[in-house]
């Protein structure tokens, strides 16, 4: 169709579903990847391109070549085929689409302009609790457009515009709805809904539908730990119920405190229902009364929600000396912590720990080279898959947690925090607890010893001159951050001298004092 | 038939004088500092500014363009052309895409696009570049619209900063507030993704923050099968890392362009001194 165009035929009305399809196939992935609302069971996408499938099928096998009869078929094929929320909520507007083109028998502008106006009340209709920030606000604005914009406009225009709006009411979609917010994603009905948009304007552009980009988007990162634990609902349900006495309000209401996502509609003397419930048995009995039941689907939210979770998250078990650590761990992300004080954790530990998240892979930090063998023995008695980064120390340990990206598989973090490890120096300042001797000198028992490189370095009478010692030996002039953790005991009353001899030592750098809390060391340092 | 006209906003960084020499029409922002509102132009004293930043007391604040600084320009270019491309700044950041929205309404007859590819700093930079090309290569609005917004997914900006104290005072921090409040001092990478401001990596160094980003573009280029990348280095104030990131940039890289400017005002104070990025487009 040539771009002066005003008029869509019934061929290319016909190629505008074909694309819509065809695009939301190649961008279903994309759309289930963003699936939060209402529940996050990652299956918007594949909903919607099912629905929009039995579209395309039941044209492909009724030869119809007017305007009214392919909406209908259009319309009546959706409903059938309707997957999910947002795919009843999709068929739904084709409805109303279809019922707005009942007395003409072209498609200008302006009718599909009062198609979109009607589609969309169809739409909200179809919804007992209708929520903004989803598909059904993108359609407004979509509804909402179309008033203003002249019949005059070529179709491209038309399309481009209307795009062009949906676009931006998605993108709003987040500050409508908290969960979308919380979760870093735009509603992936809406999302949905633009690729079919997106299809449209190619078609309107005068591209074949089999020829319309269809773009392999990648998958959005999207934080599902804002995601509640539990579905509010346990099962989707959905099914038809056939009859005379099959009225969608009466189904509707009777169902309506049973549960939520209650989409419904009718053809004839059929309603389709789709329910969010924990009664499935319940809503099976209450939908018979109006006539025969027929189960589409039910599927386990729950469960699928889990699957997911799972799949899209790599847990962390860290050990720590001290709470100070702990804390610092919690923060970047570890799932679990395991402390110690006195003695080292034991393997069981260790495997209690990793058994303990809820995650396919766990990633385990020993952070301390006596842990490091029951680490190594830790991860091949667990039956899931436990990686063990060979972090020596706590230093080593955080500096390689920071470059942690949940998105990354697990051998590409390991590979990436292992170089990490190879990055940050570490070392220790103690008090011997006995004589010994070193290849320079010989040291007492109660002397402040310093450790780096797994070899005692320095010796001194005060705590303060050690710590400076070691650090002078460690500290290179590349080295951006010096981190230094204070031990539990090392009382606060001492630190100010510390600090104000380290600072003056080193004054052109900029010194990190954190509490680390660990038993056996005054100062545990991290210098990268 | 007239040239189309590519109009950005001074945050894309591109310098006033490559604006001027290429016919690209920068927009102005404005900096709210000690009680005067600071436009963006040409006459801007970048190290003075830096300097009263580094000691400022009340934080400065940040505008967008008065909407006499976008119709100014609209007026202008309409005498030249009937065709004009605004590349601007993620609609969720400010207000300036509902003023051009406005705006346009009173320039019938020519053709403004407005623009939003979701992105700042060199994203926006390299790309209004790229429409410029095109313009200047004769192809029509439709054709340079499909080729940039083709771009967004090959072209990125990744910005370091020393800290997230500056960028929470703008209420602007998105998604990054997930890396605020933690005892460790780290230094936050972020990034845009669809206009929104979010977190991409933390690091403790900016050494480590370079790696990390040129493991970024690696891991691009692989995956677009290219070898090329035309890039932008900005820094607030700490030309020392400019000078190493654009060293490590050319040292690992084909880079057919590399613009090292500074950083502009407006995004120097949401992002505070010390911070530098990198934007980076792929090149087939």
């Amino acid at each position: 169709m040539t771009k002066e165009q005003k008029e869509i035929s019934p061929r290319v009305f016909k190629d505008m579903v074909v694309a819509a399809y065809m695009v939301l196939d190649a961008e279903k992935e994309y759309i289930n990847s963003m699936n939060v609302f209402p529940v996050p069971d990652g299956d918007t996408g594949t909903n919607m391109t099912l629905t929009m499938k039995a579209a395309v099928e039941g044209m492909n096998q009724n030869p119809c070549s007017t305007i009214s009869g392919l909406s209908d078929l259009v319309a009546d094929q959706c409903l059938l085929g309707a997957r999910g929320n947002s795919g009843m909520i999709l068929a739904n507007f084709f409805k109303g689409f279809a019922q707005s083109l009942k007395l003409t028998d072209k498609l200008d502008i302006s009718d599909f302009s009062k198609s979109i106006i009607e589609g969309t009340k169809s739409a909200y209709q179809s919804v007992r609790n209708p929520v903004e920030g989803t598909i059904l606000t993108v359609m407004n604005a979509v509804a909402k457009k179309v008033k203003e914009l002249s019949s005059k406009e070529s179709l491209n225009t038309f399309f481009k515009k209307i795009l062009e709006t949906a676009v931006h009411a998605q993108r709003q979609t987040p500050e409508l709805l908290p969960q979308l917010k919380r979760a870093g994603v735009v509603d992936a009905g809406g999302q949905g809904f633009l690729s079919i948009l997106k299809a449209f304007l190619s078609v309107a552009e005068g591209k074949k539908a089999e020829l319309v980009k269809k773009e392999r988007l990648s998958s959005p990162p999207v934080d599902y730990t804002t995601c509640s634990n539990r579905p509010h609902y346990r099962f989707s349900q959905e099914f038809f119920v056939e009859g005379d006495s099959a009225s969608a309000e009466k189904i509707s209401s009777s169902l309506a405190s049973l549960g939520d996502s209650l989409v419904v509609s009718q053809i004839e003397n059929r309603v389709r229902v789709h329910i969010h419930t924990d009664f499935p048995e319940k809503v099976e009995r209450e939908s018979a009364s109006f006539g025969r039941f027929t189960l589409v689907t039910k599927d386990d939210m729950l469960a699928q929600q889990k699957a997911l979770l799972a799949r899209n998250k790599i847990g962390i078990v860290a050990v720590s000396p001290g709470k100070g650590f702990s804390r610092i761990f919690y923060e970047s992300g570890v799932d679990i912590v395991v402390n110690f004080a006195k003695s080292k954790p034991s393997v069981e530990e260790l495997i209690e720990a990793c058994g303990r998240v809820e995650c396919c892979a766990v990633v385990l930090f020993p952070n301390d080279s006596d842990i490091l063998p029951s680490a190594l023995q830790a991860s091949r008695l667990l039956p899931k898959e436990v990686k063990v980064l060979p972090t020596k120390t706590v230093p080593e340990g955080i500096a390689s947690l920071l470059c942690f990206d949940p998105q990354n598989s697990v051998s590409e973090n390991l590979k990436l925090m292992e170089e990490t490890v190879s990055q940050i120096k570490s070392g220790a300042v103690a008090r011997a607890v006995r004589p010994c001797e070193t290849p320079e000198f010989a040291v007492c028992r109660r002397d402040f010893i310093g450790i780096y490189d797994g070899q005692i370095q320095v010796k001194a009478g005060d705590l303060g001159s050690a710590l400076l010692g070691l650090l002078t030996k460690m500290i290179d002039p590349e080295d951006e951050a010096v981190m230094i953790y204070r031990g539990k005991g090392v009382w606060k009353d001492k630190m100010a001298g510390i600090q104000s001899l380290i600072g003056s030592h080193f004054s052109e750098r900029k010194v990190q004092w954190y509490y680390g809390g660990q038993l056996h060391y005054h100062f545990i340092v991290g210098i990268v | 038939m007239s040239k189309i006209k590519i109009m950005v906003d001074s945050i894309s960084t591109i310098p006033w004088e490559t604006a001027d020499d290429l016919g690209i029409e920068l927009v102005p922002y404005y900096v709210n500092f000690e009680g005067e509102s600071i436009r963006e132009d040409p006459s801007f004293d970048l190290k003075i500014f830096y300097k009263k930043l580094r000691q400022a007391k009340d934080w400065p604040g940040t505008s967008h363009p008065a909407p006499q600084d976008i119709e100014q320009r609209f007026r202008r270019l309409s005498q030249e052309t009937d065709e004009i491309i605004y590349l601007m700044i993620p609609s969720q950041l400010t207000e300036t895409y509902n003023i051009a929205h406005q705006l346009r309404e009173r320039f019938k007859g020519i053709r403004i696009e407005l623009c939003d590819i979701g992105s700042v700093l060199g994203k926006l930079g390299l790309v209004a570049l790229e429409a410029q090309r095109l313009a200047e290569a004769g192809k029509t609005v439709d054709e340079i619209l499909e080729h940039i917004y083709s771009l967004s997914n090959k072209s990125r900006v990744f910005i370091t900063l020393e800290t997230l104290k500056y960028l929470a005072k703008t209420g602007r921090i998105g998604k990054a507030a997930a890396l605020l409040g933690t005892t460790l001092s780290i230094k936050p990478i972020i990034t845009t993704q669809e206009g929104v401001i979010v977190p991409a990596g933390k690091t403790l160094t900016h050494n480590q923050a370079i790696n990390w980003v040129l493991k970024k573009i690696k891991s691009d280029l692989n995956k677009f099968n290219a070898r090329k990348i035309k890039c932008f280095v900005n820094d607030v104030d700490n030309r020392r890392i400019s000078d190493l990131v654009r060293t490590r940039l050319e040292e690992n890289f084909q880079c057919e362009e590399v613009w090292q400017v500074e950083m502009s005002p407006l995004i120097a104070t949401a992002t505070g001194p010390g911070t530098w990025a990198v934007s980076y487009l792929i090149v087939e």
